[in-house]
């Protein structure tokens, strides 16, 4: 039949989901904050943290449905889009480092 | 002072890769000039040195060791108690003594465990073991241990207490008038396979399996003949197959009851009277203490053909069992692959049949084949949406000349799920929908949570004073 989980763990298991998603909402609250709060590159490198932060968001909504192989494959693209933006968004809060420390020059 | 240190790794890097183009350049050189196979030698000569070691080993044969008694007890499956006495092997022991109660049990015993089944229930049994070498000999600490109570074997019976809605008569044939009887009856084995031949002028055999309360039922896939008919039933324990039970029932399928009364009056002056088990005193199951069976009673004969079913779902949904479980609005696809075959090269008639907890049959498909080795038979049947949801079976059945062989298989009927909380809660669509007040409800909470909270932090930025800019943090000195 399969290896059957007891109550408690099952119960375990939505409670860590809920809590992983709601924690991946207030992040995307507080980058918010951030981006209103800045402007110029670190506007422009937090609003990319922000994107990442939504397509983190929608992955973690796939996980509330049932898997088929349409679904796999939309929550496979979701974390590439997420990993893009994130090593996007890296990518230019380096490139702003390095341009005000003087290595650029 | 980092420059510096630059420069001394950059320099150790270049000289490390040049060394490796001058090696890969040599290896090339060798694969040029002695060839592919020399190349290959080499490599594996590298590869059996690398893993080759040499060793000596001295070993100076002393006293046997101590042995170190693992005891434990438990029970057979006649229910008689045993205990068993491991300890480690030893290389200076040639052979082992086990005495139990100061007394020799068994001497010279060339391994290094034991099962002492001469013991008796709730009993207290001391054991120590005298290892032997060339040595000299070492005795080890005694251990004792109680024997528990084991329980009595069951002894299997199977009941067949329905034909057709009317109960068994004990010293009597059963008398009905459908030519599909229904059987319904109890064993005391669950989940046992159950095993059904009716002998007349149609063989019909069949297997179902039992319930978890023992409760078996079967209703004949095929019509049965008018006139007295003998339905042999044999219950197999399926986590031993040597436990057995049988029973035979005598029904008679009779046309009118008024023409058939004087028939019957004669058959019974025939027939074997019966127990007040209404059955024939022959029925019997006997396991010996050796765990076999014996029977006194006429076997269930050979099939001339067997089969297996399995059952596929048409969705794939990972995570969730699809053994036993199937979607309304979809369809399944039953195998059957014959597994014994005698009857080849004969044309079968081969129905499936879908039938419900209730025993009615909601869908029927109807095959021609002709039997041969190894033949596999695949069929697609469908589920209607209005399917009602709970336990179904399919039934196959394969009616060559006078001959139906007939199987079993349950599944349920649930409806497709569509979320997933947690790992293992599922909840289909109309689940979903009966419950869309609640999810709204917390949808709208959530957001309007989150609303506030960015709207919070949106007053928040008014008061700020100024933007943050790159120049600012610098200027700070938050970047160095």
């Amino acid at each position: 039949m399969g290896y059957k989980k007891n109550k408690n763990m099952q119960y375990l298991e939505i409670i860590l989901q809920s809590i992983s998603i709601i924690m991946v909402a207030l992040t995307i609250v507080f980058t918010l904050g951030i981006i209103w709060r800045v402007e110029m590159r670190l506007d422009l490198a937090y609003k990319v943290f922000f994107c990442a932060l939504v397509f983190l968001f929608l992955s973690k909504l796939t996980e509330f449905f049932v898997e088929s192989d349409l679904l796999i494959m939309i929550e496979q693209v979701l974390n590439i889009l997420f990993s893009t933006f994130l090593l996007l968004g890296i990518w230019l809060m380096r490139d702003l480092m390095r341009d005000i420390d003087g290595e650029k020059k | 002072m980092v420059k510096v240190k630059g420069k001394k790794i950059i320099k150790i890097f270049k000289i490390q890769f040049w060394v490796t183009v001058f090696i890969f350049i040599a290896y090339g050189a060798v694969i040029v000039i002695g060839g592919k196979d020399v190349f290959l030698s080499e490599l594996n000569n590298k590869r059996s040195v690398a893993g080759a070691s040499v060793s000596a080993l001295i070993r100076i044969i002393g006293p046997p060791k101590k042995p170190l008694i693992s005891i434990s007890t438990a029970c057979t499956a006649q229910g008689n108690s045993y205990v068993d006495l491991i300890w480690g092997s030893d290389e200076d022991s040639n052979e082992y003594d086990i005495y139990r109660g100061g007394e020799e049990l068994m001497k010279a015993l060339n391994k290094s465990s034991f099962k002492d089944l001469n013991v008796m229930n709730n009993n207290t049994y001391s054991y120590y073991v005298v290892a032997k070498g060339s040595q000299g000999t070492t005795i080890s600490d005694g251990v004792s241990i109680k024997t528990g109570e084991c329980p009595a074997p069951i002894i299997p019976k199977i009941t067949a207490e329905i034909i057709s809605g009317k109960n068994v008569r004990a010293e009597n044939i059963s008398e009905i008038s459908q030519r599909k009887p229904f059987f319904q009856g109890k064993v005391n084995i669950p989940y046992a396979i159950i095993n059904l031949e009716i002998h007349s002028s149609q063989i019909i055999y069949a297997t179902v399996r039992a319930n978890i309360n023992g409760y078996w039922q079967w209703s004949s896939p095929v019509d049965i003949s008018y006139g007295l008919h003998t339905l042999y039933i044999e219950a197999i324990d399926p986590n031993n197959p040597n436990i057995v039970a049988s029973a035979v029932v005598l029904f008679d399928i009779i046309k009118d009851e008024e023409d058939d009364k004087k028939e019957t009056e004669k058959k019974e002056s025939q027939v074997t009277k019966f127990n007040e088990d209404g059955f024939s005193s022959e029925n019997n199951f006997i396991i010996d203490s050796d765990g076999k069976k014996e029977k006194n009673i006429q076997q269930t004969g050979d099939r001339p053909l067997d089969f297996d079913i399995s059952l596929e779902n048409g969705s794939y949904i990972r995570g969730v069992n699809m053994a036993e479980e199937a979607y309304r609005g979809e369809s399944i696809k039953a195998t059957v692959e014959f597994i014994k075959m005698i009857l080849k090269d004969k044309q079968a008639n081969v129905s499936y049949s879908l039938i419900n907890q209730d025993n009615k049959i909601v869908g029927q498909y109807f095959d021609e084949v002709v039997l041969s080795d190894g033949l596999i038979l695949e069929k697609i049947i469908s589920l209607p949406l209005d399917l009602e949801l709970g336990k179904y079976k399919i039934r196959v059945s394969v009616t060559v000349d006078n001959t139906t062989v007939s199987q079993e298989y349950y599944f349920m009927v649930k409806d497709k799920p569509i979320l997933k909380v947690g790992a293992n809660m599922y909840i289909s669509y109309n689940d979903f929908v009966s419950n869309l007040g609640w999810l709204f409800i917390f949808s709208t909470l959530f957001l309007f949570v989150f609303s506030c909270l960015a709207l919070w932090e949106h007053h928040l930025c008014k008061q700020s004073l100024f933007y943050i800019t790159e120049k600012f943090l610098k200027r700070s000195g938050f970047i160095n």
